[in-house]
């Protein structure tokens, strides 16, 4: 077994601190997707928090099964997205994993911002609570099944940054401040590069650390983008890495992740391929928040960053990303998570893992399960799915 | 040791149904087979088969939902065991369906090696789970669903996609008088259907599996929904097994 990463202690005081500070700090509280404008937020002095990531402590702590038939009552179907409807049905219980943290109650919103660049489905989960708070609900609205970012959409796209800013400045009653937002772009571009960084060393064989490290490890990367503090962690975490020797692990077959986590199975994935001497080494997922801000013009800069995303992108784009980080970090083959809530996150369903097949000769294997919702996931079946993979590729 | 059973191998297959077991002798073929219900217990099943084998034999290969839960010895999964089987029996290119009780697989070997493999979804639908299900409900057994389905050609249309819901939509066709032989051909051919879905069914095809082994009109089914010539693969529900003793004896 790998060795737990020293950085996991330290986050967790650093998270603990984030979330007393939504509950006891001052300014207004945003509510933002994690692939939100968080930066703008911050330069207007907002405390941010982020559904998704409450969705996925629920996750984490395996009470999807509690509160997910709640929103179903209430209306939200159990086929949608399931951080949607944990997160709603923990909400209409009274109750959050936040209590771990002294915290009795996600923070009251003074506005809810959005960025549909991940799905559709973040709009209507953010406007339950902007009904339920009576609070503003603002976003941009990007497209999906992005090809490239041509000069027309970045055009749209500004314009959407544009109208935001407004209204964002109507609502706190705060005039923009551009040298606040360059000094926070460049915070969270600092932390987004050295996050990159630090996922790159994955690329030693055999690797020091694994996807099943990475995914509680972006936590700063999403929820304190645009911070010293976000920058002083990952700084720490790089010097960690740089020190760490993976020798001692047995790396019989590297695979590159593409898809959700399944919250709330996470040991159990890392103790299996841990037992099977195989190595998760990258993913879509994690990679997502490695945005590149800092071009002549900010707002352009970040307007495109937020286009560029993976999750945002075209069958094209996506197979000619997942071919290249695929081999980038040297792995004998793609895992694909077909998540049965999450269909923006999920890859398997316009045959990309047949084409990345054919036509990258990379070999894959997609197996079904969920973020959230794990009567999606089978224990067993995951074991047979991946065992006769592993004999195939011996 | 005892000397009538040295070279050979056993082969115990620990299926959601059914533990089945084959003994091979040193040239690799079937000296004994068995099987039993599973049960609760994979242990007790084990418990009730075994005594019709030898006591000591020697190198044991164990496959199936079960294969880590009893016995010591070479564990592989019953995919690798199907396909180490066939390739035994000479197949090196084929599609293999495997239509067990709780799950069907697919797998597909191209030039003497495993290339790839599906499973269904997570769902009965398709498995033996599906027309065991629906043989209750109908009050039929194995022999006679084979019997009605040879009375017709003609085939009712069910819902592929839910065991449930295939049920409630066979009581409303007999409440309509729809002639059963064409509602147990339906079921059948629904099979066909949902392992349609998962892959090429590149040919030849092959079935194996416990479903196969006990409603022998699948395979006329197979071949009729999806017009290519199937064949069923020697000994189908000892298959795994087969390949799992096979298994153990390279292992050695």
């Amino acid at each position: 077994m790998r060795r737990p990463l020293e950085a996991q202690s330290r986050m967790k005081e650093l998270l603990h601190a984030y979330h007393r500070d939504l509950c006891d700090g001052t300014g207004p509280v945003a509510w933002c997707t994690s692939v939100g404008p968080a930066e703008l937020l911050r330069a207007f002095g907002c405390r941010v928090f982020f559904p998704e990531n409450h969705g996925a402590l629920i996750g984490s702590r395996r009470l999807g099964g509690r509160y997910i038939p709640a929103a179903a009552r209430a209306g939200y179907s159990a086929d949608i997205c399931s951080y949607l409807t944990a997160d709603i049905g923990a909400f209409l219980a009274g109750e959050t994993p936040l209590k771990d943290a002294g915290i009795d109650a996600v923070p009251r919103p003074d506005v809810l911002v959005f960025n549909t660049n991940q799905c559709r489905e973040v709009k209507e989960w953010l406007s339950f609570y902007a009904k339920r708070f009576e609070a503003p609900l603002v976003g941009i609205h990007t497209p999906q099944n992005i090809d490239e970012i041509t000069p027309d959409l970045l055009a749209y796209l500004e314009g959407c940054w544009g109208t935001l800013v407004s209204e964002i400045e109507g609502i706190t009653g705060t005039a923009f401040d551009p040298d606040r937002f360059a000094e926070v772009t460049a915070l969270s571009h600092r932390a987004c590069t050295l996050w990159q960084r630090f996922l790159e060393t994955a690329r030693r064989r055999p690797s020091p650390h694994t996807f099943f490290d990475h995914i509680h490890l972006m936590a700063p990367v999403v929820v304190l983008r645009g911070t010293r503090e976000a920058v002083a962690f990952y700084e720490g975490l790089l010097e960690e890495a740089a020190s760490m020797d993976g020798s001692a692990f047995n790396e019989r077959l590297r695979l590159f992740w593409e898809g959700m986590p399944v919250w709330g199975k996470t040991r159990f994935l890392a103790e299996f391929f841990d037992e099977h001497d195989v190595s998760v080494v990258a993913s879509t997922y994690c990679h997502s928040w490695t945005f590149d801000f800092l071009g002549d013009d900010l707002f352009s800069s970040m307007a495109s960053a937020y286009a560029e995303v993976f999750i945002a992108r075209s069958q094209e784009v996506k197979f000619d990303w997942l071919k290249d980080a695929a081999r980038r970090f040297d792995t004998d083959a793609v895992i694909f998570h077909d998540a049965k809530t999450c269909p923006h996150n999920t890859n398997t369903r316009y045959a990309l893992p047949q084409r990345l097949q054919a036509e990258a000769d990379l070999p894959v294997i997609p197996f079904h399960g969920d973020l959230i919702d794990l009567r999606h996931f089978s224990e067993e079946e995951f074991t047979l799915r991946m065992e006769a993979f592993f004999e195939s590729l011996d | 040791m005892n000397p009538s059973t040295e070279g050979h191998t056993l082969g115990v297959d620990l299926g959601s149904s059914y533990v089945k077991a084959v003994l091979l002798d040193e040239g690799g073929r079937i000296v004994r087979s068995g099987l039993r219900p599973t049960g609760y217990d994979y242990r007790e099943a084990v418990e009730a088969l075994l005594p019709g084998f030898p006591a000591e034999v020697p190198r044991v290969g164990l496959t199936g939902y079960g294969r880590k839960q009893v016995l010591e010895g070479v564990r592989k999964t019953e995919i690798s065991c199907l396909a180490k089987a066939l390739l035994h029996e000479g197949v090196r290119d084929a599609t293999v369906v495997d239509i067990g009780g709780q799950d069907c697989k697919l797998l597909r070997i191209e030039g003497g090696r495993l290339a790839s493999h599906h499973l269904n979804r997570r769902c009965a639908a398709g498995t033996g789970s599906y027309l065991e299900f629906m043989a209750y409900r109908l009050g039929l057994d194995c022999g006679e669903m084979t019997r009605l389905s040879a009375q017709t050609r003609e085939c009712r249309s069910l819902n592929s996609y839910c065991t449930v819901f295939a049920s409630t939509e066979i009581l409303d066709c007999l409440r309509r008088r729809v002639p059963l032989p064409q509602l147990v051909r339906g079921m059948y051919a629904s099979i066909a259907e949902r392992v349609g879905e998962m892959a090429p069914l590149e040919p030849p095809l092959y079935l194996a599996g416990g479903v196969v082994a006990h409603h022998p009109a699948v395979t006329e089914i197979f071949s009729a929904v999806h017009a290519v010539d199937v064949h069923e693969a020697p000994r189908p529900q000892f298959l795994a097994a087969q390949g799992a003793a096979l298994y153990a004896r390279d292992a050695t």
